[in-house]
């Protein structure tokens, strides 16, 4: 399994000051970014035979296709079925919250306005869904 | 023959014109004078008759002729019909039987008056013709009297029945038109509902966007200002990492504001059912995210439990907590150690938590515009915030049925004070 997350966000600002937060909590895992839904689900359907992400960060709001479709389209793949996806994303609407879970959303986080809790969000993004999910992930593949 | 051209003739239609305006509504009063019609072809009976009746208090309208008397019963209906059978002309008997014809008379009460008399077969024709009674000359006043008062009351009766049914008629009528007033009010109403729920979809619609589309940029602007102080802040003059520090701390504070006004507009439009809640629950978790903040500061807390359970919505009561125990820890006073004090008093059906400070106080003149949203009594340099926490805590109460106030003078500290429902019942079910 490659060590890689594909993060879905179409506002360049979030894209750099996540990058940077990944880089101050020490993660070394990379990101591939993706502006668009639609860029997503073609990186997605490009790799996920030979080297899958570990993770996707899914932004709701995002232009033509909703990270909640992208979601569903997730979801609706039986090779993704498993795939870690953490929503990251500014809407604290309970419908939107709601649907996601319902959708099959692993963890939905608020995108925080400052820089030091966006690091230590990437840093529990790091320990849960990229450290311990991975190996229950391999456990179970093994 | 053509008795009706008599000058004396003249009285009745001026009589009856008279008759004719009286106001309905007068018809059922106690006071109201009865018509009766008295037909005689001779002026001399026609005046004792009248005398005979005058103390009966009501209008004697008088008749020559048959004719005569058919012609005012065409305008007027009478009480009673004092009717002389022996007439030139058309007789009482022809008069009687072309009155039981007219449908407005038909059932006019007739006292036949004559003197002829004593046969029996004249009497029985008269009843045969509708007439009620028969009288004979010559007349006994009493008689007379007693036999046409019967009538009068009658008539009186019948008349207050048929007022009163009017009144009643109209009541429903009334009543009729006050409920399609209602009913009309309810469609306004109603269609005022919808365009306010249109309204409010607006404002939903307006909240959303300040929380996304407006914290976006401000995201932007406190992440890149926290990167270049930590990043590049070793390649910046110091006046360059000072201007990176108020673009950073600016929108930290215009994002609290953006914050507090969405958790405002929350509680605005929000259902909150009340639950019993006991008040230390949502104190204690909030002084325990306090707590190095109060050490810190160096502030003397004093709880004062217990303090009771009362019927909140839980996430409103610990904002309200949370603004007024921020507040007591902000507003502090430079001058002495600061002391905070938390305690309840019972008022009726209502528990009053009351959050004490010894801080800066504020002068009475301001006691309410402090619950207004926007207002702050300090600049944000001394004592920061959004001017929204006690606009928070004065809806939040009102929407959990309770009230909020305050007791301060300017230097000597401030008592704030929330009431909510009290819940006896649940605290005795415990």
């Amino acid at each position: 399994m490659d060590n890689k997350i594909l993060y879905v966000e179409d506002n360049p600002d979030d894209a750099i000051l996540t990058a940077l937060a990944f880089r101050k909590a020490g993660i070394k895992t990379s990101l591939e970014l993706a502006s668009d839904g639609e860029q997503a689900i073609a990186a997605l359907q490009r790799n996920h035979a030979t080297a899958p992400p570990c993770c996707v960060l899914l932004d709701v709001k995002l232009p033509t296709m909703s990270g909640l479709e992208v979601l569903a389209w997730i979801r609706s793949q039986p090779a993704l079925k498993r795939l870690p996806v953490v929503m990251l994303t500014s809407s604290i609407l309970p419908g939107d919250i709601n649907r996601a879970y319902d959708l099959g959303a692993n963890s939905y986080l608020v995108k925080p306005s400052d820089l030091d809790s966006l690091v230590a969000l990437a840093k529990s993004i790091d320990e849960y869904w990229l450290r311990i999910n991975v190996n229950a992930g391999a456990a179970q593949v093994a | 023959m053509n008795t009706d051209q008599l000058p004396g003739a003249r009285t009745a239609p001026d009589k009856s014109q008279k008759v004719a305006t009286t106001n309905g509504s007068n018809r059922g009063k106690p006071d109201y004078k009865t018509d009766i019609l008295v037909v005689d072809d001779r002026e001399d009976k026609l005046l004792a008759l009248e005398a005979i009746l005058a103390s009966l208090g009501q209008n004697i309208v008088k008749a020559r002729s048959g004719k005569e008397a058919l012609r005012l019963l065409l305008k007027q209906d009478f009480a009673v019909i004092l009717l002389d059978v022996s007439m030139p002309g058309m007789d009482g008997f022809e008069t009687a039987s072309l009155i039981r014809k007219r449908l407005n008379s038909e059932h006019t009460p007739i006292i036949f008056v004559t003197a002829i008399g004593g046969s029996e077969n004249h009497i029985a024709r008269g009843y045969s013709l509708g007439a009620v009674d028969y009288i004979l000359a010559p007349i006994l006043p009493d008689v007379l009297r007693a036999k046409v008062s019967v009538f009068v009351e009658l008539h009186r009766k019948t008349e207050l029945i048929r007022s009163q049914a009017e009144c009643l008629r109209q009541d429903v009528a009334a009543r009729k038109a006050a409920e399609e007033q209602v009913c009309l009010l309810n469609v306004e109403l109603e269609q005022r509902i919808t365009a306010l729920t249109e309204v409010n979809r607006e404002l939903e619609a307006f909240n959303y966007s300040i929380a996304h589309d407006f914290r976006g940029p401000l995201r932007s602007m406190s992440g890149f200002s926290s990167a270049l102080i930590e990043e590049e802040g070793d390649k910046l003059s110091s006046l360059g990492l000072d201007y990176a520090r108020r673009i950073n701390r600016s929108a930290k504070y215009m994002d609290n504001l953006l914050l507090d006004m969405l958790a405002y507009s929350r509680l605005v439009k929000s259902e909150m059912p009340p639950v019993p809640v006991l008040l230390e629950d949502p104190i204690n978790e909030l002084l325990g995210i306090l707590e190095s903040d109060i050490r810190e500061r160096g502030v003397h807390l004093e709880l004062a439990s217990p303090l009771g359970m009362v019927y909140a919505h839980p996430p409103t009561l610990k904002q309200i907590v949370s603004n007024l125990i921020g507040n007591s820890l902000k507003f502090t006073a430079p001058d002495r150690p600061p002391k905070v004090r938390i305690f309840t008093t019972r008022r009726q059906a209502f528990l009053r938590l009351w959050i004490e400070d010894n801080g800066i106080g504020i002068d009475p003149q301001y006691h309410e515009k402090v619950f207004g949203l926007f207002q702050r009594l300090h600049d944000s340099q001394k004592y920061p915030g959004t001017g929204i926490g006690l606009a928070l805590v004065r809806k939040g109460a009102e929407r959990m049925g309770g009230a909020s106030g305050l007791e301060s003078r300017l230097g000597e500290g401030s008592r704030f004070w929330v009431d909510l429902p009290i819940a006896e019942d649940a605290q005795n079910g415990q």
